[in-house]
């Protein structure tokens, strides 16, 4: 049912507030339905992002340059799936090492995942050699308020308000009563036995750090709320011409065959001999013509002979050509984080994002290992030649090619000095307030999240299942 | 004594004809390593670095 004022119902009877309408937010509520428990979901935004909506997002970014936090995430009825580009892969068993469940608490979920994201539970990882894997995603087409609309529009235990902001929570007794919230001007308190925060990788953090300020004593003011925060380094790692035909033969039978891209990712063993994190290199599906002529131009004079047998071949399927893009995982650090702006505040009178981020330096150092093995791997078995860009391979630094993931702020953990929540999403020292996505991420892996958060989505629904059946 | 001395000789004419097989091969087999190096060869050419092998 989607409501028109929240004065329509009586809440105080919904045993599950969430709040958020993303991807997190939208698999819990289906969940819960499952098993006849009502919850009400409450939505910022509207059904669609207008210009008004996103500015609310806007934030200050104090060190390295990153998006806009109003470019990547929407204020809108099913959050960020509005645009998504549908990535799908789990996070690989190396990267839950800090972690204080395991990949298969989360595998557990990846059938029912899978049909939500209506993708082939399919990632098959096949080594090339010790250092590196072919890898697959899957690409999920669905947009969760599209597909899912109609299905909460006729249900009986879902309830969506949309427009109504929820501003901070409320409570004591290391129990959290209400969940303070404005709707069409109007303040709204919303009781409840479990609530749900689940905002994305910024507002969890934000709404999280104004309980604090609000109730003075009610969250462990020791919680690193908004700390460790995390992104995945995406840049143009340099350019290659590779030879599909080698690939095939080193792989033989487990060759991926995508018709266009290439997906190649670190193992667990070139982490531990070169300590490194990981991470994924790709080129695109798509031929670009220009690209491949400045290509192969460049590499005529650097390779005359070798630039001459590759350039008759460059109309031939069998060869990759263009731009090496490469997704890291990036090592979490205390001082990247989230803080609440001393001066600006949003049209409710909460403080708006201040979030510090510097790169890491480790960063470039991963990006230079990565490639110079991948480059090594390519000159031995004559499957290609890569160029790395110079920043990269001198470690000046490198060119964000823009930041889409925002990871980390209320990592999940067993020690309520470096973590925010429990392995069951729980807020430490709190008794009913669980956090839901990518902020939960002790790591980031080089995966895209939203697969992993889905898988969150289902364990907790379970949890919060158990609980009131 | 005769013998020994017989095995001593033998041993002596073996170590000689590996010597000289060893002398003699030694420069192809060194040409032969050349054409299977692939140890690297980096060339920065418009704010990239090639990674190439040697005989490329």
């Amino acid at each position: 049912m989607i409501l028109s004022t929240l004065d329509q119902i009586d809440t105080s009877n919904i045993p599950v507030v969430i709040v958020g309408s993303g991807p997190a937010a939208i698999t819990m509520a289906l969940e819960l339905e499952k098993n006849n428990i009502e919850s009400l979901i409450i939505e910022a935004g509207e059904e669609k992002y207008s210009n008004n909506s996103q500015q609310s997002y806007e934030g200050e970014i104090v060190g390295d340059k990153i998006s806009a936090l109003t470019h990547n995430r929407l204020r809108q009825f099913g959050g960020t799936s509005g645009h998504w580009g549908g990535w799908c892969k789990p996070l690989e068993h190396y990267n839950f090492t800090n972690w204080n469940i395991n990949k298969e608490d989360l595998d557990k979920y990846s059938d029912k995942a899978c049909e939500i994201l209506a993708i082939k539970n399919q990632f098959r990882n096949v080594e090339l050699n010790k250092y590196f894997e072919q890898i697959e995603f899957q690409y999920s087409m669905v947009r969760f308020a599209k597909k899912f609309k109609n299905k909460i529009e006729k249900s009986k235990y879902i309830k969506l308000i949309l427009k109504t902001q929820v501003t901070h929570f409320e409570g004591n007794d290391n129990i959290t009563r209400y969940a303070i919230c404005y709707s069409k001007g109007k303040r709204y308190k919303i009781h409840s036995k479990y609530f749900i925060l689940a905002c994305g990788g910024i507002e969890n953090s934000r709404i999280l750090l104004w309980t604090k300020e609000k109730n003075v004593g009610f969250i462990d003011i020791n919680l690193p709320i908004g700390k460790y925060w995390m992104c995945h380094p995406w840049m143009l790692g340099g350019v290659g011409v590779l030879k599909k035909n080698k690939f095939k033969k080193i792989l033989k039978e487990n060759y991926i065959n995508y018709e266009g891209p290439i997906h190649i990712a670190t193992t667990s063993n070139i982490r531990e001999e070169e300590n490194i994190l990981g991470g994924a290199l790709y080129m695109n599906a798509i031929e670009d013509t220009k690209i491949h002529k400045e290509i192969i131009k460049d590499f005529l004079c650097v390779a005359p002979e070798l630039g001459k047998k590759i350039a008759k071949k460059i109309f031939k399927k069998d060869l990759k050509c263009g731009n090496i893009f490469l997704q890291t995982e990036e090592e979490p650090k205390i001082n990247n984080q989230i803080k609440l702006h001393s001066n600006l505040q949003d049209s409710l009178g909460v403080p708006i994002t201040k979030l510090f981020y510097f790169q890491s330096k480790s960063t470039v150092k991963n990006a230079k290992i990565i490639l110079e093995n991948f480059g090594n791997f390519c000159r031995k078995t004559d499957s290609g030649r890569i160029a790395i860009k110079e920043e990269i391979d001198s470690l000046k630094g490198y060119d964000s090619l823009g930041v889409n993931h925002h990871l980390g702020g209320t990592r999940m953990g067993d020690n309520s000095k470096t973590s925010v929540v429990d392995k069951n999403l729980k807020l430490h020292n709190n008794k009913n307030l669980y956090v839901l996505g990518s902020s939960n991420f002790v790591s980031g892996g080089y995966a895209n999240p939203t697969y992993t958060i889905i898988q969150m989505s289902l364990r907790l629904s379970t949890e919060i299942s158990k609980k009131l059946l | 004594m005769k013998k020994n001395k017989k095995i001593i000789n033998f041993s002596k004419r073996k170590f000689n004809i590996y010597f000289l097989l060893s002398i003699l091969f030694l420069p192809i087999s060194k040409n032969n390593l050349n054409q299977t190096d692939n140890s690297i060869k980096k060339i920065k050419y418009n704010n990239l670095v090639w990674q190439l092998n040697k005989k490329d």
